[in-house]
């Protein structure tokens, strides 16, 4: 698929916003002894960071529309449509997202807040969920169609999260080990799920091609027109253009930036507040600029039946002619 | 329940377009419209288009054949677009089955176009909404028009009638006997969404001759040789003459 900057920003940004504040209502509301003393500071900090992410992220996706001035109404067929679910869960949770350092500013009894604070994770949560699921279910695209979307979606929002409420955190001045710890488990997580991921893509098998596309049983079949005009959106909206050299150099790049420097950053903090400071806000850069490159690479890298149309598909042999040698006689269905 | 559908005889289609822009025409004119186009008259034109013919190469060198593949939306019985449509523009007609867009409530979010296995739907990025054959929902029912036009206009404008609408949950509509006596068949059932729109498969032409008919057919190469021959010899002979 074709990358979409505004998808690519509204992912990362809204799922660290979402990461961040998870982080906030779990540290204040489960425990709460590990903030005494900073409460305001901290409750202030990651609030104000949690919807300023949320929003940059919302506002980034407002560009994918075509007519934003309508775009509230995306929230009417959460019966049926992921996406919908995804404005509904968006809306419920930047709602308790900005109630909930502004319970704590008017005082409001210690229960109603956590209360906000626990929907909003659970809203957080609902909104991971349904990000992932507007990919997953579109079935024929493998790459996004998998086990692996939901954790993928959940863990990198989570660990981006933490690495910018660990780097605020630190840039005030409070380095908890717990959080540092807590991070490089987060962090090992995503990069084995990554790793996984891979080698999921890479070996990805799609029972079909043109032959099933145009049911014409012939081996060579070769495109000679797209129809009408020069080009349109058909031939430009479902595939990237890249080659597939070019996309292995991104998914290292993105390994590297997201996942492997942040963590070794992450396990070598020094023990002193200023050096400490200076590797979080590290990690925390790393961490979101390697993102941004994964989720474009997340588009890059779905491979939309229709492209078996426009000769476009990424075929299963050019990429691993051992599996799909292997299970030719065993096609498993789309669906 | 009816399903109102085109069933489309790749073995007569000859890839003239003729649908394609008949369709374009009708549309781009009706309330559906515009079709925006991008450059229209530059080197490299881009615009919607509700149907476009698509040619393939099919077999090696010299044994080769061209196969002509319009497409359009095929109205899947259970459509994916309208499944994932956030907003409720997308939508799937009760009575006929036809599958449309309400442009006032589509955000131009793209989602149902990644949602067709088929890639037949068309964003138009100076409306902002999303776009697709509309079976012409405006012509079959249109009492303007004399009762023998209210067809879609790609299937009036096809000069082979490579192109035949009708409802497919009929038995007895002409639709559903193409599909029966020539085997039609749908593109991809695999991706689930259960297109209405069947194709009728290419089929090779031969001509068989018996011996006898062997035996006749070079003397009336001759004599059509001849003639020809004859009437090129009159031509020059009308031309050289004074
Ligand atoms: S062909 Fe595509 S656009 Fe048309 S109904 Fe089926 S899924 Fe929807
Ligand atoms: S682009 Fe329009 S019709 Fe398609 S899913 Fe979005 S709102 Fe619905
Ligand atoms: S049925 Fe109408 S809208 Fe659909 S392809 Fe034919 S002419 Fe175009």
């Amino acid at each position: 698929m074709r990358p979409e900057r505004s998808l690519v920003l509204l992912l990362v940004l809204a799922g660290a916003g979402q990461g961040i504040f998870v982080f906030l209502a779990v540290m204040d509301i489960f425990v709460p002894h590990l903030i005494d003393g900073v409460r305001p500071a901290v409750i202030y900090s990651l609030g104000a960071s949690s919807l300023a992410f949320t929003f940059a992220g919302m506002a980034a996706s407002l560009f994918h529309l075509g007519n934003p001035q309508r775009g509230w109404k995306a929230v009417l067929r959460w019966q049926s449509s992921w996406l919908s679910r995804e404005a509904v869960s968006m809306g419920l949770f930047s709602a308790a997202a900005a109630l909930y350092p502004l319970l704590y500013f008017i005082k409001a009894p210690g229960g109603i807040r956590a209360m906000v604070g626990i929907a909003g994770i659970c809203a957080a949560i609902a909104l991971y969920i349904s990000s992932a699921m507007l990919y997953a279910r579109i079935r024929f695209i493998r790459e996004w169609s998998n086990k692996l979307t939901i954790p993928n979606f959940i863990i990198f929002g989570l660990t981006s999260g933490g690495a910018v409420s660990y780097a605020i955190l630190c840039l005030m001045g409070i380095n908890y080990a717990a959080l540092r710890e807590i991070m490089i488990v987060l962090g090992a997580g995503s990069l084995i799920l990554k790793t996984f991921a891979f080698i999921f893509n890479k070996n990805v098998y799609v029972p079909t091609n043109i032959k099933n596309a145009l049911v014409m049983n012939d081996p060579n079949i070769r495109l000679m027109s797209t129809g009408t005009s020069y080009e349109h959106y058909n031939t430009k909206e479902y595939s990237s253009g890249l080659s597939d050299a070019q996309i292995r150099s991104i998914q290292i790049t993105s390994l590297f930036l997201a996942f492997i420097i942040p963590l070794i950053l992450w396990m070598a903090v020094p023990a002193r507040p200023d050096a400490a400071k200076i590797f979080a806000i590290l990690a925390a850069l790393s961490m979101i600029a390697g993102l941004l490159i994964e989720r474009r690479l997340f588009f890059i890298e779905g491979n939309h039946l229709q492209n078996l149309y426009y000769s476009r598909f990424r075929g299963n042999a050019a990429r691993n002619p051992l599996l799909s040698k292997a299970k030719k006689g065993t096609p498993v269905p789309v669906k | 329940m009816s399903q109102l559908a085109l069933v489309i005889d790749l073995n007569k289609c000859v890839g003239c377009h003729a649908c394609a822009t008949n369709c374009k025409a009708w549309n781009t004119a009706g309330e559906f419209g515009p079709l925006t186009d991008k450059e229209p008259y530059g080197k490299q034109p881009e615009g919607v288009w509700f149907n476009r013919v698509q040619t393939y190469e099919v077999g090696k060198y010299p044994k080769t054949e061209v196969i002509n593949f319009p497409k359009s939306c095929m109205h899947c019985k259970n459509a994916p677009c309208v499944e994932v449509c956030p907003t409720g523009a997308s939508y799937k007609r009760e009575e006929d089955g036809i599958v449309l867009v309400n442009y006032a409530d589509c955000i131009g979010c793209k989602y149902c176009s990644w949602a067709c296995p088929y890639g037949c739907r068309e964003f138009d990025e100076h409306d902002g909404v999303m776009k697709k054959c509309v079976l012409c929902v405006n012509r079959i029912y249109n009492e303007n028009l004399p009762e023998e036009e209210r067809k879609p206009a790609c299937v009036l404008a096809c000069p082979t009638r490579a192109r035949i609408f009708g409802d497919i949950d009929d038995p007895e509509s002409e639709a559903s006997r193409a599909i029966r006596e020539k085997h039609g068949y749908k593109l991809l059932p695999e991706a689930g969404a259960d297109p209405s729109t069947h194709y009728l498969p290419q089929r090779k032409v031969k001509v068989e001759l018996d011996e006898d008919e062997l035996y006749v057919k070079p003397l009336a190469i001759v004599t059509i040789e001849k003639k020809i021959t004859s009437y090129k010899e009159q031509i020059f002979d009308d031309f050289m003459s004074p």
